[in-house]
């Protein structure tokens, strides 16, 4: 089997129906980038989920002038309670310390506040952040206890916004491979009917099935390999402009990550052409059923 | 080399079969006409050689094989066996003639080498030396039917099957062609050609099955068209 000549087959008919080719093309790129998109999204989320669970803490503040014993005893609750791992106590001068620290650039707010305007807590950690729910219901009600706050309550509205775009992203990534699935089918099977005679001359003298399907399965494999390449570039480019750009001032507290140029080219990349190369492969194989049968 | 026994075909339910009760036996190294109207199920006899069709009932064997229990993947095997020629050529018109006969034996995997020792031998065998490097439309059809032959006979099948082979030629250029599948069949090449041309038939004097609505009416050695022509 002569690889230029199945080469330039496949090359000769994605010029015949070039328009349609290119359809095909830039509809596989548009599905893949709003497939990496979405993993692109579900990266970032499991980043955060990883940087902020990781050491993330259940705060209990405690009431104004409280008295020692009460203090005692929501620390001896804590320390009864399971999934608490680490139980830390923070007075009103560290609260004030920490919220220095916090607010470094604004200094007329510092000076507005005292440690004293700042409740004293405590920091617990949990081995199993999903299980706030055991401790805010074991020291909720003490004397001593003002109010319990989870961190995770922020974060959970902002994973589900990042999920809802997810989803959006997935769901228009299955409507575009819909659609680059039937150009490709169309884009394959009008080279098909123009190269009928050729294929009807091939079975009459005994090529191969295989043989036969070879210049249409590299011909679908071309229109995906394109259109991952420009899939790949337009999600570059995306980071490019959104994420380096417009949104910049999102990572710049070094919570929420940037993905990278190489989480794109060779975190995704790899998928992303597998996924592509995959649907061209199986349409096209699938599409010419009606062609090669023996 | 080719045997139907009690071959029926039926196309859709219900309607004529196509072929009925059909038994033939061809000698290896036989040439062998079919005649009939059309519609008698000449085409459909030689559909079912190739595995293009598979018979409703009956056992069709070629070349030893049994078609009905054939595996799919082996049918290009048994096609590399069976040379084919057609009423309409059915040439490749954007490649030369040479071009069009090495196409057959590229594409079932010849090395380049015997490609290009192959095409001019067969070339000459049919009598096309010096046109190999026309187009199809360049030459005229008895030409092209000569190329389509050649195309048949590179692999050197076991048998080549002609169907209406001189349906679209002059009285003068059939018997050229003729005289080339006579050839042929001297190398040992079993052939079955499907005609309604009287006048070749009766010159050639050879078996000549007939086939009507189906059955074989006549079977006969050094046969004539029919009787009535």
């Amino acid at each position: 089997m002569r690889v230029s000549s199945v080469a330039s087959e496949a090359v000769q008919g994605l010029r015949r129906n070039l328009v349609m080719s290119v359809a095909a093309v830039v509809t596989v790129a548009i599905s893949l980038t709003f497939v990496g998109g979405a993993l692109l999204i579900r990266l970032t989320v499991d980043r955060l989920e990883d940087a902020l669970y990781r050491d993330l803490t259940v705060s209990i503040f405690l009431n104004d002038g409280i008295t020692d014993p009460q203090r005692q005893e929501v620390a001896q609750v804590l320390s009864g309670t399971p999934y608490v791992e680490e139980v830390t106590y923070e007075s009103k001068e560290e609260a004030f310390r920490r919220f220095k620290l916090q607010n470094p650039n604004d200094p007329d707010l510092i000076a507005n506040v005292t440690a004293d305007a700042l409740p004293e807590s405590y920091r617990v950690e949990l081995s199993d952040p999903e299980q706030y729910e055991v401790v805010a219901s074991a020291v909720q009600g003490l004397p001593a206890v003002d109010e319990v706050v989870d961190f995770r309550e922020f974060l959970e509205s902002l994973f589900g916004i990042l999920g809802g775009l997810r989803n959006f992203a997935l769901a228009t990534a299955g409507v575009q491979i819909i659609a680059a699935t039937l150009l490709i089918a169309n884009t394959v099977r009008v080279t098909a009917f123009s190269r009928r005679r050729e294929t009807g001359v091939m079975r009459l003298v005994g090529a191969t099935r295989w043989y036969i399907q070879l210049p249409f399965l590299v011909e679908g494999l071309v229109i995906g390999l394109l259109g991952t390449a420009i899939g790949v570039g337009l999600l570059a480019a995306g980071k490019w402009a959104l994420l380096d750009g417009q949104l910049e001032e999102l990572f710049r507290n070094g919570i929420i990550q940037n993905p990278s140029y190489t989480d794109i080219v060779l975190g995704q990349g790899p998928w992303l052409l597998a996924l592509g190369l995959g649907i061209s492969a199986v349409t096209s194989l699938l599409a010419l059923q009606r062609y090669v049968r023996v | 080399m080719i045997r139907l026994e009690h071959v029926t075909k039926s196309y859709a339910a219900g309607s004529r079969p196509a072929l009925l009760d059909v038994d033939v036996d061809i000698e290896k190294g036989e040439f062998v006409f079919l005649v009939g109207s059309s519609g008698s199920g000449k085409s459909t006899f030689l559909r079912l050689l190739l595995k293009e069709e598979r018979p409703t009932s009956g056992r069709v064997r070629v070349a030893g094989k049994d078609l009905g229990s054939l595996s799919s993947w082996k049918v290009p095997a048994l096609r590399r066996s069976i040379g084919c020629v057609f009423q309409d050529f059915r040439l490749l018109p954007n490649k030369t003639v040479t071009q069009n006969v090495a196409f057959a034996l590229e594409v079932i995997g010849k090395p380049r080498h015997q490609v290009a020792r192959i095409v001019p031998e067969v070339l000459e065998l049919v009598g096309l030396e010096g046109k190999g490097d026309r187009m199809p439309d360049e030459l005229s059809g008895g030409e092209q039917q000569r190329v389509a032959v050649a195309r048949a006979f590179a692999n050197r099948p076991m048998i080549l099957i002609a169907d209406e082979p001189t349906g679209n030629l002059d009285p003068g250029t059939s018997i050229g062609i003729m005289k080339l599948l006579d050839r042929i069949n001297r190398t040992g090449t079993t052939v079955v050609m499907a005609t309604h041309d009287a006048a070749i038939v009766d010159s050639m004097r050879r078996r000549v099955v007939e086939l009507s609505h189906g059955r074989v009416v006549r079977d006969q050695d050094r046969g004539v068209y029919g009787y009535g022509s």
